[in-house]
């Protein structure tokens, strides 16, 4: 798959040479949006800062309360009542001794909307398969209240010993981490539910790293192909009746949409989120028209978080119900 | 590869639960298993949820890692790692010397305590002994070995291993 490139008008290359992005990247996501200012301008913020309250150590009052006494200000979020967002940090929120004794995971407000899609329950086996640093891994384990089984999947050794580090601070049991690539996964059929963050170009984390303003659009074709491959992992992985939620951290429909087609054209149906909204904003529904790509209507289910018009990074979900085995 | 624990393995472990206080072992499981993970010559005690060593077996044997890390077998007797002080401090006050707020912090740079800074402390403690250290609402924040008295009988303890290993450490195994 070759992502569209999308003629850049000359407003659209004034300002990406003013604010330092690439030409084809701002002509896509002006195309993207129906608020390409809004979009274009968030991407330029400094992004709001959040933590996420950990429910296997303490809850998210108890956790507010000692960090207040810290001289932290926080605030409640819409999405997840354990999410808090840091108005005020006197000290890195990631060196305090809630920290450090598993209380806090640091983490966008968006990124909780994945593993709240997955919806994993007490019992259950789950793959994680894209599963390092881990924010997203301790979620599914706690909502699924430290049993069952949870497979978290990461190929890269550096990234494991972070994986392997925040699960163990946080206090997870029922994890077993697979060092590897998602793809050799073995087996088939024997996970309920899987949840693929794939590995993509990050448009979404511009805010907080201004290097990717520069990307080559060519990093799009490479990473559908990883996305591709890891898909199909997860499609044989997946029990029949069972439910993936592919997510992404990028805004490109070749990477989002695309992918989730591929499994649309497999029989999987789109299933509506359990949320429509964050900082009170209605979320981005799915793109069902784009160049070069046939999409079906049913992708308008899956939901896209823009930073400027939503208090997050960038991050594309969905969610998808294996057909049952035939007769 | 993550395994059940043997039986030679299980028996350790209690014991040494067991050995500080009677019932610790039944509540510190709590409703996980005993389990192993054999990486890089290390036996590693981990504590796990039931299903998860009923995952396929090409996993349970091609496992980095798994569960939650309470400690580790050294010459079949099991040495108490981190999670396991975590889980033990829940559970009893033995074997553990208690900290003021600011000792906690000198303490999670690993810096040693000094008798000054101890709040309250196990009085069977020795020198020589590993014990828990933790900050003034009994939350474990490491593992420390007692030097010796000071001020009030109470211990010097020398940081093995705190918490401030998650800050520090991710870039080592």
């Amino acid at each position: 798959m070759k992502a569209a490139r999308i003629p850049a008008g000359p407003k659209a290359r004034e300002w990406a040479r003013r604010n330092g992005f690439s030409d084809w990247m701002v002509a896509r996501l002006v195309r993207l949006t129906d608020d390409p200012a809004g979009l274009l301008e968030g991407l330029k913020a400094r992004p709001p800062r959040y933590l996420r309250a950990n429910p296997l150590r303490s809850d998210v009052d108890e956790v507010r309360k000692r960090l207040v006494a810290r001289g932290f200000e926080l605030a409640r979020t819409d999405l997840d009542s354990n999410v808090l967002r840091i108005t005020h940090a006197p000290i890195s929120p990631g060196a305090t001794h809630e920290h450090l004794l598993g209380m806090t995971m640091m983490q966008d407000l968006s990124s909780v909307s994945a593993p709240i899609a997955l919806d994993a329950r007490p019992g259950e086996t789950v793959v994680d398969l894209a599963a390092a640093p881990g924010v997203k891994t301790l979620h599914v384990a706690a909502d699924m209240d430290n049993q069952g089984a949870l497979v978290a999947v990461e190929p890269d050794p550096d990234r494991m010993r972070a994986l392997r580090f925040n699960l163990e601070r946080t206090g997870v049991a029922n994890a077993l981490l697979r060092l590897g690539p998602g793809e050799e996964v073995p087996g088939t059929g024997w996970a309920d539910r899987i949840l693929l963050d794939a590995p993509c170009t990050g448009e979404g984390t511009i805010p907080k790293d201004r290097k990717r303003r520069r990307g080559r659009i060519e990093e799009i074709d490479a990473l559908c192909r990883v996305q591709s491959s890891l898909i199909d992992a997860a499609d044989r992985v997946l029990r029949p009746g069972g439910t993936l939620v592919y997510a992404t951290c990028t805004f490109a429909p070749e990477e989002n949409e695309a992918q989730v087609q591929r499994l649309v054209t497999r029989g999987y149906e789109v299933e509506p989120l359990p949320f429509d909204a964050c900082g009170g904003v209605p979320l981005m529904h799915g793109v069902t028209e784009w160049p070069g790509l046939e999409l079906d209507p049913a992708l308008d289910r899956a939901r896209r978080f823009l930073p400027g018009i939503h208090p997050t990074l960038g991050f594309f979900v969905a969610k998808l119900r294996k057909p049952e085995a035939g007769p | 590869m993550i395994r059940t624990a043997t039986n030679d393995e299980a028996k350790q472990v209690v014991r040494f639960f067991e050995g500080v206080e009677s019932g610790l072992s039944v509540a510190v499981f709590a409703d996980q298993e005993l389990a192993i993970v054999e990486r890089d010559d290390a036996h590693i005690v981990v504590l796990v949820s039931p299903a998860l060593l009923h995952l396929p077996e090409p996993l349970l044997a091609e496992a980095d890692h798994g569960g939650l890390r309470i400690g580790t077998m050294e010459d079949g007797v099991f040495a108490l790692d981190l999670q396991g002080a975590v889980r033990m401090s829940a559970h009893t006050r033995r074997q553990t010397v208690r900290v003021s707020e600011q000792a906690t912090r000198v303490f999670l740079y690993g810096k040693p305590i000094l008798g000054d800074s101890v709040k309250s402390f196990d009085p069977r403690l020795n020198p020589g002994d590993v014990c828990i250290v933790s900050n003034p609402r009994w939350e474990a924040i490491g593992l420390g070995e007692v030097m010796g008295r000071f001020k009030g009988d109470r211990p010097a303890v020398r940081a093995v291993h705190d918490l401030g290993t998650y800050l520090r450490d991710q870039d080592r195994d």
